[in-house]
């Protein structure tokens, strides 16, 4: 610690920090703007200078060290009137138009001009020429309202790892532009740390001040990452903005594109007001009281009939609400509980506990990492904050990042190491690390001592030196690199996605990397969740299955769907089929899905945003839906009164539910998180008599990889019912520059993609830095396309390719 | 040196206007060149630290706002003050040299330029108002008649251009605050396309620059200087580590073709800017690999070779062809060039051994290896002696330094180093004396070969005597003297003489009609690098004598710049940058004793290093990058000390 006086004041704080941070700490107001705690100083408002007794110079106090013993002036006359200067040069072209900019009344020029008694403009000067206008569908920028305080541009940087706009020009002329528009990934970052109203979004229809919004803080619902997140809410009805507040974890103000322009749906017209029922070949409205007991009825019908019978979940409904549907399922003769949360989570839950390493962790741990291994994880779509997590720990401590994957990521540009495998080899890779660390004696010794060890170790001898380049299709260097990267690294984190969760092989040879490495104690796992409350689904009502072994189950007659559309995951042709043989279908959905057409009953939910109650977050932290608009979630209000009617506990509110699960050892005592393990498993190898060291046989040429199968549904149902995100993202089948040329193919022209489940007809996309032999195929709303091409939710797919 | 007539340089003042001959005085703090080119006088200098005057009839109000116009144009937009606030200041001084000047607007110009120095950012802002300060103050006058009379200003000439301390004194003139600046705001691959517009050796510059910008780093004046050195390693490892994709942005193709030899860092980089300007070159080297002195006389434990070899991979793709193998004048004549090629660059190093001038060393004993071959024999993977175990090295130079420590590394038990003064006068590196000590070198201070000593013609030992220090030499440095009577013997089987470099010309066929000066070194015009024979240019090590390597690659980039004019038929001459360089080396941009007036404390980073155990028996490199963070760090202490000089000539 050192002492430093500021302000005449005696304060202490660590070495290394800047003055102005001292300050801070002690709560002394230095004036800033372009200062923001998420960024490397910047240095260009020169509105934090203060006056360091013994010199001369005033200096800026974001870029000054705090130093031992040093007599600091924050306030003075001089200084004022510097500031005031500067301000002044600001107005000099800076539009007053405060009234019309979205920024009005909170804004930090505002403030700060009001705050230094500015009340005439001083200069006028005119600046030359017109910057290329930065603008996306989401994003606009003022030219003249902007102060070129550089937060925007350094935040696509440092915080995005994108480098889309810049300063360009000198002198007064210069502005901001996008110098790299195809970079931009709309994350909307920039327009988070503008502190005025240069860069606005504008999407939303309603234009209203601060104060005539109510802010309610609550959990984003597209992602499991569980980024906080404010809804501004105006006469209590329409979300007009999603807010950030940097102070806030995990996310602080950082959001990815969904999320701060994936809200809109909660105010769509479309949202379903009435329930409906289906009597005979007519629907007719109803009230909750009449589809509860039509519902009921039905279901114990079917039950007396000793009827297969199955209920699906979203793995975006609360906690509370996935609780409710397996008590019904229970009532329902212990049927299972089905949901897409199984295909990643569901997977990564099982095999975790056969290891026993911790299903919970802190995000945070990841920016103390010295190297971070992101294998299968695709971090754009989903858990975009974990790509910032980890540029985090690379601007911090200089950490390494290994990057495993087929397509490129957002880190294999910052990568030191990108092991682009053949698809379907990460097993082999794995093991093949794992063998020559045991082999070198370089692994954690605390492994030895855990269960299974032994025969782990003599199942790895397999794996040769030169085995994983051969089989993995990677260059000897880049592999030699990695484990190198590997053997040094004193703390190392994980991450992994659905690739690595696509088969158990690739998911057991990897966590086994983790236990060598001592990674629960030394390092980190961190599985993605793909879905707001994947965790809580999984966890909370007792397990769950593949939500198609329910759905396309030829004997099933009854079935309850909550807020899901398997349409979004499954092929819809065998669906539609199954589903339109049943004897029943009860839903509970809060915007139309092509299932409206197939149900016999329909209810109203709610969105997001119309309700209270958990989600559990991947890192296994419970976080909370706040209700911002609307009554209760009627879709809650359903479950509650039909678990009732068939027979079980009348719950008063999900605060009621929430207690409940609480104590049924699904959370730790504190009802926060999720208990570390479940039950009391030993750490373990998960070994395996014969690991394949080969790739798997090749049915079909060419590897198509799906991206964004667990898309929320809202987004993708009938409509995307957010208009933000139907204007930047679409359908897309990429292919590589070797295979394009070989095909003769061209950007556009259509392919057919075939397997013996169907072919499908797509316009193509050459991606540099795709591999040879390897399609991505991006599912938005024309999702059907490659769905018909798998009988289950599948992350590769072998197919072949001809020209249409 | 003409006389000055006012000078406000350094806030010494001189005033010379009225006074009588013998009055005359003449500032202490700058040193102003009469012309700028030839027949082109300098009447006056706007700079950083003042105004200089020499003519009475310069127009103080119209080079003011022409200066200001400057500024503002140079102001990189990134702080408020500079950047709006000289925009204001060059308006209001246009005003005033348009004639629609208006009372106040000279006190409104002081009191906002005082606030745009205290507060901006870098250096445009803090020192681009000062000379216009000075003008305010001592030509008040002249601003308020041109007020008073609506007077336009005369019309000037004036010539402008931007330094800084750092960027002063580099050999290859390498924009260092710029890339510097890239990387503090995480833009690797910008700063990296910076340092390639004037050197193509961003990864060796980056390990083995002797960085004379350090020592003429103002962050200095406050605590430590930059890293430099250090922070352009990072950038050019950073696009291998992350694999970046390399774009050359190369002109059309012409039809001429030029040829280089030598393919050291004076042909690389002349080669690479004749590439880049569309011209198909090739490079003759007589080694199997790229980087001449560079690649051998710098072990690879400070330069290893697959960063030459990148280094040279990306010239080729400039469009330049290396055969190597190629001894000129054995397998092709210089003659036989001039037919094929029509124009050539010679940049051959300095790779013979100077002899010591000791008993025996003609005697062709086994044991008895010049330095640089020592070193060659060892880059290319062979002991020279693999019975020797013992080994002397003689000398004190970088080269000398590189034997010791390369001889650990192919397995030699016991390494001297013996030199004829004291660690105080050794020329070798600091850096690089410290590191041998730390792997254990036998340092023998002030002693000096006199006999080799040999058995059945192999070296057995070296017979050394005492010296002592006498009076100083020619340079500077004092004189050793030898003690009568103080020898003593050194047993070794290797002994290495490494006292200095020689240059082989003998490839130069007298009628080719190049000049050799009596240094034994290729003469050159300096202002065009053009030998006395027309079409055949040549820099590097065999026109400077041994130098350093930044010198070499920069004096090869300017030469291709002169083959670039002669290739088009206009005369090579200096370029308007290569001026302004001489000018600001006259003028001096770094001043030691100038007080910043801010606080320090924040030291800089020093690399990771093997520990000297390990580090001694491998030919792996010692030091380890910077890594991200400390890369980001490091840049963010540049104070980024841009100026803007500017001339009113005649």
């Amino acid at each position: 610690m050192i002492t430093l006086t500021i302000n005449g004041k005696k304060i202490e704080t660590r070495a290394g920090k800047t003055i102005l941070e001292a300050a801070r700490d002690n709560g002394i107001d230095i004036p800033t703007l372009c200062y923001h705690e998420h960024l490397l100083p910047i240095g260009s408002c020169r509105l934090c200078i203060v006056q360091v007794e013994g010199y001369d110079k005033p200096v800026t106090s974001c870029t000054t060290p705090a130093l031992d013993g040093i007599s600091v002036t924050t306030q003075s006359d001089a200084l004022f009137r510097m500031r005031r200067e500067f301000l002044q040069l600001i107005l000099s072209y800076h539009p007053l138009d405060c009234p019309q900019c979205d920024k009005g009344g909170e804004c930090k020029l505002q403030d700060l001009v009001y705050a230094h008694g500015i009340e005439k403009v001083e200069y006028a000067v005119s600046r030359e020429g017109k910057a290329e206008a930065y603008a996306t569908p989401l994003i606009r920028y003022w030219e003249n309202r902007c102060v070129l305080c550089g937060r925007c541009f350094r935040a696509c940087r440092e915080i995005s790892g994108r480098e889309a706009i810049d300063i360009e020009g000198s002198g007064c002329d210069a502005r901001v532009s996008a110098v790299n528009r195809e970079d931009c990934i709309s994350c909307g970052e920039c327009i988070s740390l503008c502190p005025v109203g240069a860069l606005t979004e504008r999407i939303s229809p309603i234009k209203k001040r601060p104060w005539q919004d109510e802010r309610t803080e609550t959990t984003c619902p597209h992602c499991g990452f569980g980024c906080q997140i404010g809804l501004d809410v105006f006469e209590g009805r329409y979300i007009s903005k999603v807010i950030t507040n940097s102070a806030t974890e995990p996310n602080q103000s950082s959001l990815c594109v969904r999320g701060r322009f994936g809200y809109d749906f909660a105010n769509s017209e479309t949202i379903l007001r009435t329930p409906r029922l289906l009597v005979g070949n007519n629907q007719r409205s109803c009230d909750l009281r009449d589809a509860v007991t039509f519902t009921a009825e039905h279901l114990k019908k079917l039950r007396a009939a000793e009827k297969e019978m199955g209920c699906i979940v979203s793995p975006r409904s609360t906690n509370e609400e996935i609780y409710l549907v397996s008590q019904i399922a229970k009532l329902l003769g212990n049927c299972p509980v089905g949901s897409s949360a199984y295909y990643h989570t569901g997977k990564v839950l099982d095999a975790m506990g056969q290891t026993g390493l911790p299903r919970t962790f802190n995000y945070g741990t990841l920016a103390e990492c010295d190297l971070v291994i992101a294998a299968g994880a695709g971090l754009l779509a989903n858990n975009h904050l974990l790509a910032n997590k980890a540029r985090e720990a690379v601007k911090n401590i200089g950490a390494k990042i290994i990057v495993i994957d087929p397509l490129p990521t957002p880190l294999t540009r910052i990568a030191d190491a990108w092991l682009q495998i053949e698809p379907g080899t990460d097993a082999c890779l794995f093991n093949s690390i794992s063998g020559r660390l045991i082999a070198e004696g370089k692994h954690a010794r605390e492994a030895e001592e855990l269960e299974g060890f032994p025969d782990y170790a003599a199942s790895l001898k397999a794996y040769g030196k030169d085995h994983a380049p051969a089989v993995c299709g990677l260059s000897v260097e880049a592999f030699e690199k990695a484990y190198s990267l590997v053997g040094n690294a004193t703390r190392t984190g994980v991450i992994f996605g659905s690739g690595i969760s696509a088969t158990d092989e690739s998911m057991a040879s990897l966590l086994n990397f983790c236990l060598l490495k001592n990674l629960q104690r030394g390092g980190v796992v961190m599985p993605v969740s793909l879905q707001a409350n994947a965790l809580g689904a999984a966890t909370v009502g007792g397990g769950i299955v593949p939500a198609h072994e329910i759905l396309l189950n030829p004997g099933l007659a009854g079935l309850l769907i909550f807020e899901d559309n398997p349409f979004v995951y499954l092929d819809g042709t065998p669906l539609r089929n199954n589903l339109s043989k049943l004897d029943f279908l009860a839903l509970c959905d809060a915007l139309p899905s092509p299932l409206l057409d197939l149900a016999h009953v329909v209810v109203p939910s709610s969105t997001f945003a119309q309700k209270n109650g958990t989600f559990i977050s991947g890192d296994g932290t419970v976080r909370e839906l706040r209700q911002a608009t609307g009554a209760t979630s009627r879709g809650f209000e359903f479950l509650r009164l039909l678990l009732h009617k068939l027979g079980g506990v009348l719950y008063a509110s999900p605060q009621h539910v929430n207690e409940t699960i609480a104590t049924n050892g699904v959370l730790e005592k504190s009802g926060c998180r999720l208990k570390t393990a479940a039950g009391s498993m030993k750490e373990g190898f998960i070994v395996r008599q014969s690991p394949r060291t080969q790739a798997a046989p090749v049915e079909k040429p060419y590897k198509l990889i799906l991206r964004d199968l667990f898309i929320s549904d809202y987004l993708v149902s009938r409509n995307s019912y957010a208009k933000g995100i139907d204007l930047v993202y679409k359908d897309a089948l990429y292919i590589s520059p070797e295979d394009a040329s070989a095909l003769s193919v061209e950007n556009g022209d259509l392919l057919v993609i075939e397997n013996d489940l169907g072919s499908s007809a797509r316009s193509v996309t050459v991606k540099e830095g795709l591999k040879k032999g390897v399609l991505e195929g991006v599912l938005f709303k024309e999702r059907q396309n490659f769905l018909k091409l798998t009988a289950a939710p599948t992350k590769v797919i072998s197919v072949s390719l001809t020209k249409g | 040196m003409g006389t000055v007539l006012f000078s406000t340089w350094q806030d010494e003042l001189v005033d010379n206007r009225g006074k009588g001959e013998k009055d005359l005085k003449d500032p202490g703090t700058i040193k102003l060149p009469d012309e700028f080119m030839k027949g082109e006088r300098i009447k006056a200098f706007m700079g950083w630290d003042g105004i200089v005057l020499r003519d009475a009839d310069v127009d103080i109000v119209g080079m003011c706002a022409e200066y200001a116009a400057a500024v503002q144009k140079e102001s990189c937009g990134k702080c408020f003050p500079c950047r709006i606030g000289t925009r204001v200041v060059r308006d209001l001084l246009r005003k005033i040299a348009d004639g629609q000047g208006r009372p106040e607007h000279p006190a409104k110009i002081r009191e906002l330029s005082l606030n745009i120095r205290e507060g901006s950012k870098c250096s445009i802002g803090q020192t681009g108002l000062t000379p216009i300060l000075h003008a305010l103050e001592h030509f008040s006058d002249a601003f308020s008649r041109a007020i008073a009379d609506g007077r336009k200003a005369a019309a000037g000439k004036y010539r402008a251009a931007v330094t800084a301390p750092c960027m002063s004194v580099c050999p290859s003139s390498l924009n260092i605050p710029r890339y510097i600046e890239d990387i503090s705001e995480g833009k690797y691959g910008a700063s990296l396309a910076a340092i390639r517009c004037d050197t193509c050796l961003p990864g060796t510059l980056g390990r083995v620059c002797v960085r004379p910008c350090e020592s003429n780093c103002r962050r200095a004046n406050i605590d430590e200087a930059i890293a430099i050195k250090y922070l352009k390693r990072f950038v050019a490892d950073y696009e291998i580590e992350k694999r970046k994709p390399h774009h050359t942005d190369r002109k059309a193709p012409t039809n001429k073709k030029v040829a280089v030899i030598g393919a050291g860092p004076a042909g690389l980089s002349c080669a690479y800017y004749l590439g880049l300007k569309g011209y198909g070159v090739t490079i003759f080297e007589r080694l199997p690999e790229p980087g001449g002195m560079a690649a051998v006389g710098i072990p690879d434990y400070r330069l290893p070779r697959d960063i030459l070899q990148r280094e040279a991979d990306i010239v080729k793709e400039a469009g330049v062809e290396i055969r190597y193998n190629v001894t000129v004048g054995k397998e092709v004549t210089l003659t036989e060039l001039q037919s094929g090629y029509d124009a050539i660059f010679i940049g051959v190093g300095a790779q013979g051994s100077s002899p010591m001038g000791v008993e025996g060393e003609d005697e062709g004993y086994r044991g008895f290896i010049p330095g640089v071959k020592y070193l060659l024999d060892i880059n290319m993977g062979k002991d020279p002696y693999p019975e020797g175990k013992k080994v002397v090295v003689v000398g004190g130079g970088n080269v000398a330094i590189d034997c010791v420590r390369s001889s650990f590394r192919i397995g030699k038990s016991d390494v001297n180093l013996v030199y004829r003064r004291t660690k105080k006068e050794m020329p070798a590196d600091p850096v690089e004396i410290k590191d041998a000590e730390e792997e254990n070198v036998n340092f023998h201070y002030l002693c000096n070969p006199k006999r080799i000593i040999a058995t059945a013609g192999t070296v057995t030992g070296v017979e050394c005597i005492r010296m002592e220090l006498g009076e100083p030499d020619e340079s500077g440095r004092r004189r050793p003297v030898p003690v009568q009577g103080s020898e003593f013997v050194i047993e070794t089987d290797i002994l290495i003489p490494a006292i200095g470099q020689m240059i082989d010309l003998s490839f130069l066929e007298e009628k080719t009609g190049v000049e050799i000066t009596k240094k034994n070194t290729i003469f050159i015009d300096p202002n065009t690098f053009e030998t006395s024979r027309k079409g055949i240019f040549s820099a590097g090590d065999c026109v400077t004598g041994p130098d350093v390597l930044v010198r070499a690659g920069g004096n090869g980039r300017r030469a291709a710049d002169k083959i670039d004019s002669y290739l088009q038929g206009m005369d090579p001459e200096p370029s308007l940058e290569e001026r302004f360089n001489s000018l600001f080396a006259a003028i001096k941009v770094y001043n030691k004793n100038e007080k910043l007036g801010i606080p320090g404390g924040r030291h800089t980073i020093h690399l990771r290093m093997l520990p000297p155990d390990l580090r001694k028996l491998t030919f792996a490199e010692v030091e380890e990058g910077f890594k991200t963070n400390e890369a980001l760090r490091e840049a963010a202490r540049c104070l980024r000390c841009y100026r803007i000089g500017m001339i009113a000539t005649a």
